[in-house]
Parts: C-alpha cells; structure tokens; sequence
C-alpha cells in the first residue's frame, strides 16, 4: 500500500474516532496542533489504526509517534515487515 | 449488545444532531447504547459525544468529585461523565496525579478551596498485596490489610471534616495470579488472601464512615481474564481492560445518581411473555408457562418473577401495566399459585386496553413518585416504543429474545443502586397502601396518533391459500380475547364458506415498521337482502389498540356497499374473556339491538363505517 493510501486512512481514522467528518490532518499534525488528541485519545487512535491495518504496535511504536507523519511511516514498515 | 457498524452509526449521528441543536433527538438515539457496546475502539467518539452534550445541555445539575488512584483513572471518569450527562447530571472530577492521594490530600491545602460532593479513592491490588505483614499498633497487633483499612477510616474522619461530604473507597478485584494453587486464600501471606483480607475489613468498617464501591464484584462479574489486561496496563497504566471500562463506568454513575436521589422507585411490567410465556387471555391460567413444568420457558420467567420478588422485598415497588381484561389477567395470579409473585406484590394493578403511556403516568399518580422513578419492562418492543418516545424519563429496559436473559437485564442495570440502605427503604414497600382500583380513562395526553401514524401500519388482504387456510383455521381455535361470536370455523368449515362465496371468509395480514405480523385477523360473513352478519370473527391480541380493527370493519362495509348491502349485524356471545371484543364493538359504532341471555346483536350502517371510522392503516 503507497503512503499516500495509508494517509488518506488514517485520516478516516481521525474523522471517525473524533466524530468530526470534516477535520482536516496534515502529515505534521502534532497532538499540541488538535485539543482532542490528548495521551488517552492519542491510545485510542493508535488501537483503530492498528486494527485498520490489521498490524501490531508496541508500547515504545505508540509512545515514539510526534506527528501523524511518524504514524504514516510506522504503518508503511511494519506493512512491509 | 449492537454490531460495531451501528454503534458507530449512532454515535455519528447523535454528533450530528448535537451539532445542529437537536437534543432531544441525539438523546434518544443514544439510549440505544449498551456499556458492552462501548470499547477500546469507540472511546474516543463518546468522548467526543461528552464535550458535545456539555456544550447543549441547558440545565445540569452538578456532581463534584475528587479522584483518587493508583493507576489511571481518566478514561474511567470521562466514561462515567458520558452516562451522567445522558441523565442531565455534570460531573466534575479533579483528579490527583496516580498514587499522590494519601499526600496531596494531607499536604495540597489547596485542593479544598471548593467543595466536593464526594472524595472517591480507587484502591488498587499492588497497594495492598504486599501488606500481610503483622503489624503493631496500640491497638495490638494486627494484619497489614485490617491496618491499611484503619487507616483509611482515618482519612476518611479527616477528610469529612474538610470541604467533602462524602468519602467513597473501592474493593479490589481479586488479582489472577495465584502461586499456592488451591493453598492461596488459607496461606495468610498470600497476595490474593491479602486482597480479600482488605475488602472484607473495608466492608465491614464502612457503616457511617465512607461509601464502598464493590469494583471487585465487577470484575467477578465479568471474568479476571477478561478483567486483566497487561498489555494496555504495561502501554498506559489502565488497571484493567479498556474494552470494560464503560461498564464499570456505567455502575459508578449508577452509584452517583443514587447519591442524588435518582435511583429508581418502582418497575412497571407487562404480563403476557414478560412474566410469563403464552397469552393468558388466549391459553388461560393453566395454559401460561411458568416454573418447572413450563420447560426451559417456564424456567426463565420463573427465575424473572423470583428476581422481581426479590426487588420487592428490597423495597422497590411493582407495578402491572397490561393490555388484557383486569378479571383475565387478576385470575393467573389467583389460578397459579405456583408462581413466585403474587397478586398484593403490586401496588397498582393496571390492565386495560388504554395507551401504555397514558397508564405508566396514572400509576406513578397513584402510586405518588415522578414518572422519572420508574423503569418498564415489555417484551413487546413497540411498547417500549412508545413508552420511550412519550415518557423519555421513564427508564425503559431492553429485553432480549430469550426469557432465561431477563433477570440479568435488571440486576445489572444499575438503575437501583444505593449509597445506604435504612429499615424504612424495606417498610416502603409495605407503606403503599395495595390499591387495585381500575384506573379511570383519564383524559390521556399521549400522542398516539402521531404514534400509529410512525408505526407505518400497512394491512393487506389474503388470498386464502391451503397455507393460509390452516392459519386462519388456527387463530379461530386459540384466539379468546377478541372472538365475536363464539363460532370457531375448521379448516372444512372455511372451504366450505368460500365454495359458496369467494368473500365469505376473510383475513388479513398486518405489517409495520418493526415486524410483518402475519395474518392476525379472519372474519367469516354472511350476505343478506340488506343486512350482512358476520358469523365469526377473531383477531390476535398482538395487534390490539391500534386501530386495525376499524380498518378491518370498514373494508369489510366497503364490500358490503357494493353488494347494496345497508346494514353489518354481529351476534356477540360473551365467553368471561372476550369483554374486549364488547368495547371494539361500541367503539367501532355498532349499537346494541336485541340481547337475551347468550347472545347480543348488534347492528351498524355500513355507509357509516366507512365515513366515520378513523384507522391509520395504509
């Protein structure tokens, strides 16, 4: 899956998990930029993507994330893994 | 329990209506929601949803609550906000960070510049597992659990005397480790021993001092494997699993509304397959399923009516709310005296065929306690319905299918929780006085046109086919409520009508939004010079009270018209439970003409049926 499929659904994740269907993420989004993406809702999110993806994350994969970039990357390797 | 999909589908919509001021709408669309439907995937929506509520909700009434754990406790109180909100409660937590509530409480003076209705601390096994240690007091010597609960008495003295009315302090769910095998609670020093040292000298020092909140019950309830889970722990420090955290949440805002004064006071049932299995008006006392020799169905609503009665002696009120003759319904509970509740269980005995919302108000009248103090419980989910949609402070629990699951319905609903229990709770009961008035036909505020028109009730005639035949065959011989005439047709008999005249037996099926009822009503008729008498006539009490019987009437004046028919007769012969047949009669306009000891005759102007009669069948 391409990096820019993987963005796009993780987008959707966001929209979803934050009941806001016209929230817009960009790959520097960061948890300081969005008021609702605080430790508990950033787990949250971290759990939907991994069952999106169907993939596994450890506690050090969820805790590294700085920015939705770094979520787009992680997925794209351990999709390849 | 609902389908992910739909949860998120509720979920999505109720933000919807949230955000375009529709309240009362999002409300009702989230009282569908379950706590099992909520897990680690859906959290942050309702969370979402809270902040949403918050912003529309006009008049909350405040809780304020300082929170105490040794793990994290968060996601636990914003769920516990979500279901509170639902009920127009705010909660407002301050919570101290993870395992400082022993120090912030003595040392953070400012912690008490506002006053909390409640300190709640969530005790933790890791707090308490490594203190079986004997220790010295001035007391003597005593256990490391019983001296860790004196000192939480302590805390609780001193912090009554600051700016908190109440203290509350979880048990603990026993941990899942056990490395004694089958030795583990007699060897003292023992983890899991420790634990349950701890929750019984928690309980047992409880009275007057601080509220218990029983979270080693819930985790008994739901399983310790489902209970633990390391993983989330080890990532964020949840002390159990995320997927049950909405259910705990659930109990401990049960817990809260209690505190307030919002427990419920009473449970307004149905008879006919919620107390019971079978319709007593059609199968009779004898024929109804309950207890042992009713099968498995006995079974289940043996074990409903035993839980009920236990509610009773609890001191919370029953109720009937029925659709039935009062002499039909009053005679199953004198005719069965196998069954666990009796006739003076309830405060109000109310059957009659009037709206169910019209009733539930009269008998919280009569029983003098708001509508907001009951729950309903009704197999039927149109009833529900339309309890749910009049009277949206009525609790109205969902029942499943299967009756064994109907006891567990309620006795996990949280809906009765309470914070102290007195001698008077138990004498209230008693105190009411038994009132078994049939209770007037008040002029009822429901808007059951409205209602019917939303069922979307569509009534269609049947070709009568073999298949057909045998039904209509089979509701002449059991139906008993609304049966007109005495007259039960077989199978032979109604090919022999129709063989003379194709319109001389009919039937017809009833759709809704909820449910295709299948054929409910078959009528045989006799065509005269100007008179049509109908020689029998039978409808299923599923589908009373919505005016299908009028539909039914007028179709059957339209046919007549076309024949020039002028008149409709009905030869009503009264068997003691078809009383109800009698008021379908006068209220669809027939009038009474000759009556002798068996049977009365009434009459109607077919042109008046068909221009005066209101239906809302399509």
């Amino acid at each position: 899956m391409d990096e820019s499929k993987i963005f796009l659904t993780i987008q959707e994740v966001f929209r979803e998990q934050f009941l806001d269907p016209d929230m817009v993420v960009l790959p520097t989004t960061q948890p300081s930029d969005c008021e609702a993406w605080d430790s508990l809702a950033h787990i949250g999110i971290m759990l939907s993507i991994a069952a999106q993806f169907d993939v596994d994350f450890t506690a050090e994969d969820i805790t590294e994330i700085d920015c939705v970039g770094d979520i787009v990357d992680l997925v794209s390797t351990k999709l390849k893994n | 329990m609902h389908e992910s999909h739909d949860v998120n589908l509720i979920l999505s919509s109720a933000a919807q209506h949230l955000r375009a001021n529709r309240l009362d709408e999002a409300k009702l669309l989230l009282s569908e929601l379950e706590p099992s439907d909520i897990n680690r995937n859906n959290i942050n929506p309702v969370r979402a949803i809270c902040k949403l509520l918050e912003k529309s909700e006009k008049s909350l009434e405040k809780f304020r609550i300082l929170v105490g754990g040794y793990h994290t406790v968060d996601t636990l109180i914003d769920l516990a906000k979500f279901f509170l909100l639902k009920e127009g409660v705010l909660l407002e937590a301050t919570i101290v960070p993870i395992g400082t509530w022993e120090i912030e409480i003595k040392k953070h003076e400012g912690l008490f510049d506002q006053e909390y209705d409640c300190a709640c601390l969530f005790v933790d096994g890791d707090r308490v597992k490594s203190t079986n240690q004997q220790f010295d007091t001035s007391d003597g010597v005593i256990d490391g659990s019983e001296a860790l609960v004196e000192q939480y008495v302590q805390i609780a003295n001193d912090l009554q005397s600051k700016n908190i009315k109440r203290v509350m302090y979880s048990t603990i769910p026993a941990p899942i480790e056990r490395v004694f095998g089958n030795y583990e609670m007699l060897w003292l020093g023992s983890p899991s021993r420790a634990i349950e040292d701890f929750n019984s000298h928690l309980r047992r020092r409880s009275r007057d001092k601080y509220l218990v909140f029983d979270m080693e019950h819930l985790a008994a309830h739901h399983g310790l494997r489902n209970w633990y889970d390391y993983r989330q722990f080890d990532q964020s420090k949840h002390p159990f699993s995320l997927d049950l955290h909405a259910s705990v949440a659930h109990s401990f805002a049960g817990y809260i509304l209690s505190l307030l004064g919002r427990s419920k006071k009473a449970i307004v049932v149905d008879l006919d397959n919620t107390l019971w299995g079978g319709v007593v008006g059609d199968e009779g006392a004898d024929g109804i399923k309950i207890g042992p020799n009713g099968g498995a169905m006995g079974e289940a609503y043996f074990r409903f009516q035993t839980t009920l009665k236990q509610f009773r002696e609890r001191g919370i009120l029953l109720a009937v709310c029925s659709k039935n003759d009062e002499s039909v319904a009053k005679a199953a509970f004198q005719d069965r005296t196998d069954m666990p509740l009796r006739l003076q269980d309830f405060s109000v005995f109310v059957a009659n065929w009037n709206d169910k919302a019209s009733n539930i108000r009269n008998i919280a009248q009569s029983l003098n306690i708001g509508t907001d103090s009951l729950v309903f419980l009704d197999d039927n989910p149109l009833e529900r319905d339309l309890v749910k949609r009049e009277l949206p402070e009525v609790a109205v629990l969902h029942l499943p299918e299967d009756p064994s699951l109907y006891s567990n319905v309620i006795s996990t609903s949280n809906l009765f929780d309470v914070a102290v229990f007195s001698a008077e709770d138990e004498l209230r009961a008693n105190s009411i006085k038994f009132s078994m008035e049939v209770l007037s036909n008040d002029k009822s505020s429901t808007d059951l046109p409205g209602f019917l028109l939303g069922l979307m009730m569509k009534g269609t005639r049947i070709a009568l086919s073999s298949a057909a035949i045998d039904r209509c065959a089979q509701l002449f011989q059991k139906t008993n409520q609304f049966q007109m005439t005495g007259i039960r047709p077989t199978k032979a008999d109604i090919v022999r009508i129709m063989d003379v005249d194709p319109d001389g037996v009919m039937a017809w099926r009833l759709s809704d939004r909820h449910a295709d009822h299948g054929i409910v009503t078959v009528a045989t008729i006799e065509y005269g010079d100007d008179d049509a008498q109908i020689t029998s006539w039978v409808m299923s009490c599923r589908v009373f009270s919505r005016t299908f019987e009028n539909f039914v009437i007028t179709e059957i004046a339209r046919i007549c018209i076309q024949r020039n028919i002028e008149y409709i007769s009905i030869a009503y012969r009264p068997n003691g439970r078809n009383n109800v047949s009698r008021d379908a009669l006068v209220s669809m306009g027939f009038t009474l003409t000759a009556s002798d000891d068996e049977q009365q005759l009434w009459k109607a102007r077919c042109s008046s049926l068909v221009n005066e009669l209101e239906n809302f069948i399509q």
